[in-house]
């Protein structure tokens, strides 16, 4: 299997619940690639259309415009038992009149593959996820960690092309949620299947995934690889959805006039910071510039900082402290940055609440965000 | 006074709490004592009259004489050759008992294919509409049995409804004898019970978690499939509870049979409604009620061990 072939290709899908006045675009006009063997999530917020692009690509939901093709083969209008697509549902969905056994050998059996073959393959799964000695439990008798990996288990053993996971972690504690993190990781490795993962839970997203589609409000705001996401937002949510971030308003900034997009951002006392940025970028209104708390460092002299302000809030986390430092501003607005520096053993400076202190980052930490977007 | 209380004071706790429990548990008898006197006179106490007449002997114009026979029951199901006097089963008695089953066995079929679907139709629907379509369904049970019953007459009978809407699109040419047949009883018992079937099914459908369908559909099982391997399995106990509550009515049926059957198609209450009535053998009549009630037991047996078995294999 090619490492880079299309697995899934999400065409210009939009979905509306509804009609005339109470029309609700769920999902509007969305276009993606999901490789082959690939760990692939869609992060967004509750009710942002990430389940129903997974319903479609499932088939429990038929797209209102667009189509999903399954490795080249445009599956929009297949019902969900001719796809090779299964789901991990959230609620785990298990038949709960049958073991844990019967319960994995379900697909195999409508597929009607030979009795011997199913045998090999539910043991072969049993195996996979650790669940051997309870085969012939009923699913009211396991933990909700257990019902996890049978449903895993479950969906994985007719060997689909992709495997669907609607939030299927959320159920579980903190501990098991992090366990089976990377149990799923490993089962994707073990399986080569593409997993889709969708969840809210950016952090999860972030240790999880190849590569991450932030959706809000119905629009795939970006994909790209968690590195990606985190370090190079496009869109002021995603920018504020994926980790904490500084939005600053830039009032003063030029666009150099050889156009190789370059933004200069003017500082206090004249210092120019030098960011890239897109070719279509407009400057004829105020933009804003993204900052993550650990890029930025404080400083005792004003002089050579950015930006000053004064501690107004310093919490210790061990191995980090965070502070936070209203900005001395000239408009009269108060706006507040947060900065999160590592706490060094050797160390010796310490910043205290109420102290004076300038700010500073690097000029390749800075993200513009077009807000005209 | 004092005394008392120091005595109280002095138990162990867990008598002191045991002792409570007892004084309780008294006390609940003797409340519920009037209600629970009630019930066992009036449910058991008939049944026991009727058991102890099943052993009399018949007076020649209805009634028992007070003396001991076996002749009700022996005549429940043997009959005596009237030229002869060879012993013969008591065929029409033993017709009438297949009948019964028969019949009833078809209306509770027929109470399920047609009931089903109105379930899951209701069950399916938005929560605020199902109320209004539930309420439909009850609808029937405001009128008569008898004026219901004299209604589907109407629409079986020689001229009626089903007679006139086949002549008109030419599919028969003279009408049917469909009025006092097997079939309009059955059609009359399924339609006067069907509410039976829906209610509880409808109960069942309405707590069924739809995602297990949608697991079911995802793992390639075809519609066909989802039903038999998914929904009925899980819907069961409704299934059973229904078609409970139609048997029995069903089996004991006396409106629906004497109207609707005419006569010929006797059913077993139509049979021990005869032995009291101008056959003038209470004995018999009284055996005969035995019988039935010993068929419902053994259906409602059934229903007990069906439930409890599912009961263990998805208990919640």
């Amino acid at each position: 299997m090619k490492q880079d072939s299309i697995a899934i290709k999400v065409e210009g899908v939009s979905k509306v619940y509804g009609k005339g006045e109470s029309a609700f675009l769920a999902l509007n006009n969305a276009t993606l690639n999901i490789l082959d063997n690939e760990f692939f999530t869609l992060l967004g917020p509750s009710g942002c259309g990430k389940t129903t692009l997974l319903r479609i690509i499932a088939g429990f939901e038929n797209p209102t415009q667009g189509s999903i093709l399954l490795h080249g083969e445009d599956i929009s209008h297949l019902p969900p038992n001719l796809r090779s697509v299964n789901t991990v549902f959230q609620s785990y969905a298990l038949f709960p009149h049958m073991t844990v056994a019967e319960n994995i050998s379900f697909g195999l059996e409508m597929l009607n593959k030979p009795k011997q073959e199913i045998k090999k393959t539910v043991s072969k799964m049993l195996s996979l996820v650790h669940m051997e000695e309870l085969k012939d439990r009923h699913i009211d008798e396991l933990s909700g960690g257990q019902q996890q990996r049978v449903a895993l288990a479950r969906a994985l053993a007719p060997e689909p092309k992709v495997l669907l996971l609607d939030e299927s972690l959320a159920a579980l504690d903190y501990k098991l949620r992090k366990e089976m993190q990377i149990e799923l990781k490993r089962l994707q490795h073990a399986t080569g299947i593409t997993f889709i993962f969708v969840t809210h839970d950016q952090e999860e997203a972030l240790t999880m995934s190849d590569r991450i589609a932030v959706i809000n409000e119905g629009k795939l705001l970006q994909v790209g690889t968690p590195h990606e996401i985190y370090n190079k937002p496009q869109d002021h949510f995603v920018a504020s959805f994926v980790g904490d971030t500084n939005f600053l308003e830039i009032s003063s900034a030029s666009k150099s006039n050889n156009n190789d997009e370059v933004i200069f951002l003017n500082f206090n006392h004249d210092q120019i910071l030098k960011v890239p940025c897109k070719k279509d970028m407009a400057l004829n209104k105020s933009i804003s510039i993204a900052i993550r708390p650990e890029k930025v460092s404080l400083v005792k002299d004003a002089d050579s900082a950015l930006l000053t302000g004064e501690i107004v809030d310093v919490s210790f986390f061990g191995t980090d402290t965070h502070y936070s430092i209203e900005l001395d501003s000239s408009s009269g607005k108060a706006q507040s940055f947060h900065v999160r520096m590592q706490n060094a053993s050797n160390q010796s400076k310490q910043y205290v609440a109420g102290e004076r202190v300038g700010v500073i980052f690097k000029a390749e930490d800075i993200q513009v965000i077009d807000d005209s977007r | 006074m004092d005394q008392n209380i120091q005595s109280v004071v002095e138990f162990p706790e867990s008598k002191l709490e045991r002792l409570k429990a007892k004084q309780r548990t008294i006390r609940n008898y003797f409340l519920s004592a009037p209600a629970l006197i009630v019930l066992t006179i009036a449910a058991s106490g008939p049944l026991f009259i009727m058991l102890f007449y099943s052993f009399l002997t018949a007076d020649e114009w209805g009634g028992v004489v007070w003396q001991g026979s076996l002749q009700g029951w022996f005549e429940v199901f043997m009959r005596h050759d009237i030229f002869d006097g060879t012993l013969l089963p008591a065929d029409a008695h033993l017709s009438i008992f297949w009948r019964s089953i028969k019949l009833s066995l078809v209306t509770t079929l027929l109470c399920i294919v047609f009931g089903f679907p109105t379930a899951y139709f209701i069950a399916t629907r938005p929560r605020s509409q199902r109320s209004f379509w539930l309420f439909l369904v009850t609808v029937p049970f405001w009128t008569n049995l008898l004026i219901r019953t004299f209604a589907i007459m109407q629409i079986l009978s020689h001229s009626g409804f089903v007679n006139k809407f086949l002549q008109s699109l030419g599919l028969i040419e003279e009408p049917l004898r469909l009025l006092y047949t097997e079939t309009a009883v059955t059609i009359g018992m399924a339609y006067v019970y069907l509410p039976l079937m829906v209610l509880p099914l409808y109960a069942t459908i309405e707590r069924l978690d739809f995602s297990l369908l949608e697991a079911a559909y995802d793992l390639y099982a075809s519609r066909l499939q989802v039903l038999r391997r998914v929904i009925i399995p899980l819907v069961k106990p409704g299934l059973v509870a229904g078609s409970i509550l139609v048997f029995i009515p069903s089996i004991g049926a006396y409106v629906t049979p004497r109207l609707l059957g005419g006569g010929k198609s006797l059913m077993l209450g139509n049979l021990i409604e005869l032995q009291f009535g101008q056959g003038r053998n209470w004995p018999l009549g009284a055996a005969l009620s035995i019988t039935l009630l010993v068929i419902v037991m053994v259906a409602m047996l059934f229903y007990v061990r069906s439930t409890s078995r599912s009961g263990v294999n998805h208990a919640h």
